[in-house]
């Protein structure tokens, strides 16, 4: 079976090599540091799933994903975003803008890879 | 010589020669590290080997027979580790209530409780955090059973007699080479490592590249500070706050936490008085990783 191809969106290098560790076993992993960079990505190639950061310079994740569900063939791609442990309101605004779910920075691995293949239906 | 007197000579003779023994064996238990010994009462019931350590990190080294606790500590002698000693399991998870431990021996053969119950114990009443070391020790233990060892969460296993050179081996694995140097206060590299899912070499790959981003990250912060320009500082220490978070530098994520609260509020001058201590705090992580980890 073909890996699953996630993009992970976050402008910390040092976030998106933790995440590549624990992802690159079981997915396809490609980490970019800005929402720019991440819908270049997406208009160029075909991605099972995004891990959006929320907090980032320039185009910040809310901007992001605003920008991901205006593209019709993106509407429903799964999309889980970070963030860190006290934003409860930026995890309720995410959900009510259509996200599949939220982990909190630093992720733990095994959570992170539930909520992914959850979100993905593999569970 | 009167009746009474002979009476009273060997009462004497035998009260002396109880107490002498009681002396003796109260004096033999002290000397075997276990029992209410005089040297454990003068630290909460331990022995405490307290000279040039670095109160860095803290060690817990459980095994009844005081001969295999020696030769664990000289073979730790040049580390300048604290090293705690329980002779048995309830003194060990005694221990573990009071203290916080980076590592911890556990020998597998003690009277009472065996390894694998002190281990879920200590997890469970002892408040030992799952991603501290713990290494199984024992007569039966065979190096080519690891595995076994590790799916029951031990972090590695150490047979008897104990080799100096086997401890490295594992030492080496499970926690990093310091070389005597302390961890930055606020920093845990097995925390840290347990993120990045025990790999070990992603991990340090990952602490020298966050040492590499420090110097640019620095200056930019202090830019931003000098403009005044808390949108770009709250995004900046944001990341630096996660990035500490991930790595297991808890101390510097919460200094850079507050100062990204500050930043949100637009309390500049909060900020000012605060940012030095918190670069420092940066600058010894950083060093500490570049030092350690390149």
């Amino acid at each position: 079976m073909m890996k699953k191809k996630i993009l992970a969106i976050d402008d910390s290098a040092i976030a998106l090599k933790q995440l590549q560790n624990i992802l690159e076993k079981k997915f396809d992993f490609v980490g970019v540091t800005s929402g720019l960079a991440g819908l270049k990505r997406l208009d160029s190639e075909e991605f099972d799933l995004v891990l959006l950061d929320i907090e980032m310079p320039v185009m910040d994740g809310f901007a992001t994903l605003t920008s991901i569900r205006q593209r019709e063939n993106l509407k429903d791609l799964p999309i889980i975003i970070l963030t860190g442990t006290r934003h409860k309101d930026k995890v309720i605004k995410g959900i009510t803008s259509g996200v599949h779910g939220y982990v909190v920075k630093p992720a733990d691995s095994e959570q992170l890879v539930l909520k992914i293949e959850t979100a993905l239906g593999l569970r | 010589m009167p009746q009474f007197l002979i009476g009273f000579w060997c009462g004497f003779v035998a009260a002396s020669l109880v107490l002498c023994l009681l002396y003796a064996n109260k004096r033999r238990q002290a000397e075997e590290g276990t029992g209410n010994t005089k040297k454990s009462t003068e630290k909460d019931g331990v022995e405490c080997n307290t000279e040039g350590v670095s109160p860095g990190f803290k060690v817990l080294l459980t095994d009844d027979s005081r001969l295999s606790r020696n030769v664990i500590k000289e073979f730790l002698s040049g580390r300048n580790w604290e090293i705690l000693e329980a002779g048995d399991g309830p003194e060990c998870l005694r221990l573990a209530q009071k203290n916080t431990f980076d590592l911890v021996f556990l020998d597998q053969n003690m009277p009472g409780p065996d390894g694998d119950e002190i281990l879920y114990r200590l997890w469970k009443e002892g408040g030992l955090d799952k991603s501290v070391p713990v290494i199984a020790v024992g007569s039966s233990v065979r190096k080519e059973n690891e595995a076994e060892f590790k799916e029951k969460g031990y972090a590695a296993c150490l047979g008897k007699p104990i080799q100096k050179n086997r401890l490295d081996e594992i030492l080496t694995c499970v926690i990093p080479d310091t070389g005597g140097l302390r961890e930055p206060d606020g920093f845990s590299y097995a925390k840290g490592l347990k993120k990045f899912d025990g790999n070990d070499a992603a991990y340090r790959e990952t602490l020298v590249l966050f040492a590499e981003l420090w110097e640019e990250r620095r200056e930019q912060l202090r830019q931003f500070l000098d403009e005044e320009n808390m949108e770009e500082y709250a995004i900046l220490i944001h990341a630096v706050k996660g990035d500490a978070r991930t790595l297991g530098a808890e101390g510097l994520g919460e200094s850079a936490y507050e100062q990204e609260l500050k930043a949100k509020q637009g309390d500049v001058q909060a900020i000012r008085n605060s940012f030095e201590r918190m670069i420092e705090e940066g600058n010894v992580n950083a060093e500490f990783f570049r030092t350690m980890f390149s």
